[in-house]
């Protein structure tokens, strides 16, 4: 895929929250999140394309901890340079063409519009350190040059105290004319008076540390690598509101959490030559899945697949089964006790396992 | 076998139907089905039909915030009927999850039975106060004192009742009921607990004031739900009339714009029984972005003749007379509304006019100190509140001292400072959404222009740190560092091009620590009032 020298992004990613409660309340996957968003988002065969300059993150870090960093004029510093950059590409002949913004850490809602995107200095007497994300939002449509606007907000959207937060110091003396035409993509993690969860995944290499995700996060990265993608190839963002609105729930019940995201898609209708597409990632069709069964099982198991066709019927349950399988609804039957599993395989980072 | 293929195996029906407790179609079910690829193949509300071949298909069942998936092995001809999704309520009402009859026969029979003598001179009108609480299930009841740290007030903080035995029912099932007549007028439920909170409750003549909340390692305040029947109606498990009003509390709180029209048509007749199924009809009105002028203000109207006194109301009419352009009676609230949106309402237009929220009164108060994780008013009781109880009006220095909307002046004045910006009060406070009064007090507190000034030009004080005089606190300061922030930011660079300007004293920077230093004191800054 060619380089998007029009595409920008702000990623931000905050794990350190040293004065979020008495004992602080860090988080654990928000940086690997943002980290990762970022490596998507550079990615110039199959991600977004975009040139490495053009993608600022922000993360916070133990260095930083005291003071506790980013905060507000961090951000603005950011976008103050992502504006510049978009201006001066534009002077190039380069048409700034869509602008990223992902955030990953704690917020809260201030409305079923908003949310406070809380900086890593928030504090209970601090509460006004965040970012008023619609406030934000409005800033980018209405000065920054961009077509499109993607926004990805993995954090709570939960309500217990009244959630202030500021706009940005940026402004500019008049609306762009094209201000009242920017496409926007929103994506919240969870609904609004919900909180949004991380979760652990196995480890890629045993014995070493879980992988922490944000549910949400972990859906996104796994349709835009490839889960949600067209046949041709590339997340069309009717694809990717489908997939997140059905695959956040099923990762977040994997964890005995309860989470659904909100999107507001785009308003070019699903399929329409002019709707947005991310990346170029080919369609993953299959998975590799590890079915695990537990001392309960009898036996034989019977393993059917979309069509109840039958893949698998041992006997034998002591070894595992390693498969791999288009991604599709399943069933396991325990024909001994006559117990049944049903799986639902997605795309996920390394290997599903079902313990069955 | 593909996508393809699959079309041409013989198909069979699949129909799914989802039901309530009651057996009837649940219409407010939103059914999704998935083919066996995980491809969407058709919604519907209440049930959908398909032909389709045989195979896996993932059916997905949504109400009220609550889902489930279920995956159905379809071989030639399926017919489900799946359970209507429960939502989970604090009252108990049969379409919930959390509805037991040991729960609902004892709210039925103690809401209109005195568990208490009268609070206040006996009379004929006065009203009723109820309150219910009680654990998700017996299961979940670990012998705990459910009433304990919770405190029942009158409007001048005089204690009413701890709900100690005598005052209240208490039962091995996990519930508590209180009940008892009392005269009209605000009274404050207040939990001392780890996580303090004041709740406004209002007593109408002839009215029925019920408190329903759920106990489940703590007090839920999130999940309290609160009716005005008439003073002879006992609550009522099987009434629709309770059940749309709670179902209306829920959209209320997730901030929902849309509520069925033979639910809101219900709301709004019930609210000659009970006034505040009227407030909620009325709030989800104003909420509609298509909205029948006429009809809301019939609504406003119906309300005035019932309850014209209440603070619910009077917030009501206001938030109708800015939707419909009509001037606003600008009578000022001495009390708030048990509803929050009415709350917020009077919050944010006081910013236009200051009337609205007398200095120094309750609602100014209580406006920095919100919960919000319910639709009802309620705050924290630390700091102004408590003394407004004791000696009104006071704000004192310790207030100033923890209060948030002190840091965030302090910080917005200093962003304004960095970015060359105008301090506007009026829109500092528009923006945390507080009176302006409170902003232009906490201004003039600080120092008013002193603190711009002393932000401006000369930032923290360095002097507190060991190794730092006069000398040297200018010194820094004409290089531009000026907080302690900015001093606990220096990078090896700048240490370097500072400490060379330090002349002669060059080391007394590295040596001295005052980086770390300047980090302590911010840190300090931040712990002393970061509570959670």
């Amino acid at each position: 895929m060619p380089e998007e020298p029009g595409d920008f992004a702000l990623v931000i990613g905050i794990n350190h929250y040293p004065l979020y409660g008495t004992k602080g309340r860090p988080l654990k996957g928000a940086i690997r999140d943002a980290q990762m968003m970022f490596e998507w988002l550079t990615d110039k065969t199959r991600g977004g394309g975009l040139p490495p300059e053009h993608c600022h993150l922000i993360l916070s870090s133990l260095d930083t901890v005291n003071p506790p960093q980013p905060r507000k004029d961090k951000i603005d510093d950011a976008l103050t340079q992502i504006w510049e950059q978009a201006e001066q590409a534009r002077k190039r002949g380069v048409q700034p063409r869509r602008f990223y913004f992902y955030f990953s850490g704690h917020g809260q809602a201030i409305g079923p519009d908003d949310v406070a995107l809380c900086m890593a200095n928030w504090a209970r007497n601090r509460e006004a350190a965040a970012l008023s994300f619609r406030k934000y939002l409005n800033l980018v449509q209405e000065c920054l040059p961009f077509g499109e606007v993607v926004i990805l907000l993995d954090c709570c959207r939960s309500r217990k105290i009244n959630a202030r937060a500021q706009e940005s110091e940026l402004t500019c003396p008049m609306p762009r004319d094209e201000a009242g035409r920017t496409q926007v993509f929103l994506a919240y993690a969870t609904e609004f008076q919900s909180e949004a969860f991380e979760g652990g995944l196995p480890p890629l290499v045993e014995d070493d540390e879980p992988i922490v995700h944000g549910h949400f996060t972990e859906a996104l990265l796994a349709a835009l690598k490839g889960g949600a993608a067209r046949p041709e190839g590339g997340v069309a963002a009717s694809s990717l509101w489908s997939y997140l609105d059905k695959v956040v729930p099923r990762i977040a019940k994997r964890h005995q959490h309860m989470q659904k995201p909100r999107i507001v898609p785009f308003s070019v209708p699903p399929g329409d030559p002019g709707e947005p597409v991310f990346g170029t990632a080919p369609r993953r069709a299959d998975v590799d899945v590890k079915f695990v069964f537990t001392p309960k099982r009898q036996g034989p198991i019977k393993l059917e697949g979309p069509t109840l066709e039958v893949i698998c019927e041992e006997e034998t349950t002591s070894a595992d089964w390693v498969k791999t399988l288009p991604i599709g609804s399943y069933l396991l039957t325990d024909q001994g006790t006559g117990e049944t599993l049903s799986v639902i395989l997605q795309a996920t980072e390394g290997e599903f396992r079902v313990e069955f | 076998m593909s996508s393809s293929e699959k079309k041409e195996s013989l198909k069979g029906r699949f129909h799914i139907a989802v039901v309530n407790h009651q057996g009837e179609q649940s219409f407010d079910t939103k059914i999704t089905v998935y083919d066996g690829w995980d491809e969407f193949l058709k919604a519907g509300q209440g049930e959908v039909g398909l032909e389709l071949p045989r195979g896996l298909y993932t059916v997905r069942a949504e109400r009220a915030g609550m889902h489930w998936e279920k995956v159905i092995r379809h071989e030639a001809d399926t017919r489900e009927t799946i359970q209507e999704p429960l939502r989970v309520s604090a009252t108990p009402v049969f379409d919930t999850a959390t509805t037991h009859e040991y729960y609902a026969n004892p709210s039925i029979k103690w809401s209109l039975t005195d568990t208490r003598p009268p609070i206040g001179d006996p009379n004929e009108s006065m009203g009723r106060l109820f309150l219910f609480l009680r654990t998700p299930s017996q299961e979940q009841y670990r012998d705990e004192n459910l009433g304990a740290n919770l405190r029942l007030l009158n409007s001048q903080g005089e204690l009413l009742s701890d709900f100690a035995t005598g005052d209240s029912i208490k039962d091995d099932q996990g519930f508590l009921a209180f009940s008892a007549r009392a005269e009209r007028g605000l009274y404050i439920l207040r939990h001392e607990g780890e996580e303090p909170r004041e709740v406004p409750l209002y007593v109408y003549p002839e009215l029925n004031t019920q408190v329903f909340l759920v106990y489940n390692r703590g007090l839920r305040f999130e999940t309290a739900k609160i009716f005005l029947p008439s003073i002879n109606f006992a609550f009522s498990p099987q009434d629709r009339f309770t059940q749309v009003a709670d179902a209306a509390l829920t959209t209320l709180q997730q901030g929902g714009d849309f509520f069925p029209e033979d639910a809101m048509n219900k709301l709004l007749i019930g609210k000659f029984e009970d006034p505040m199924l009227g407030f909620l009809g009325a709030h989800l009105l104003l909420r509609q972005k298509s909205l029948d002028e006429s009809y809301l203000w019939m609504v406003i109207q119906n309300l005035k003749e019932l309850v014209s006194s209440s603070p619910d109301f009077q917030a009501l009419e206001i938030m109708a007379c800015e939707r419909l352009g009509r001037a606003l009676p600008l009578r000022p609230f001495d009390q708030p509304p048990m509803l929050r949106p009415g709350l917020e309402a009077v919050l944010r237009l006081s910013n236009e006019y200051p009337e609205l929220v007398p200095e120094k009164g309750l609602v100014e108060c209580i406006a920095t100190r919100l919960y919000v994780d319910s639709p009802w008013t309620s705050w924290n009781l630390t700091g102004i509140c408590e003394q407004l109880y004791g000696e009104k009006g006071i704000l004192d220095e310790v207030w100033l001292a923890s209060d948030w909307l002190a840091t965030y002046l302090k910080d917005a004045i200093q962003d304004k400072i960095k970015w060359k910006g105008e301090i506007d009060l009026k829109e500092l406070a528009r923006q945390v959404g507080v009176p302006t009064n409170l902003v232009v007090n906490m201004y003039e507190a600080l120092g008013g222009s002193s603190l711009v000034d002393r932000l401006q030009e000369w930032g923290d004080d360095f002097k507190k740190i060991s190794g730092i005089g006069p000398a040297f606190e200018s010194a820094l300061k004409n290089m531009g560092i000026r907080t302690y922030e900015d001093l606990a930011q220096l990078g090896e660079d700048k240490i370097e091009e500072v400490s060379s300007a330090l002349g002669r004293f060059a080391n007394r920077l590295l040596e001295g620590d005052w980086v770390n230093q300047a980090k302590n004191l911010l840190s300090d800054a931040f712990q002393e009032t970061g509570d959670e």
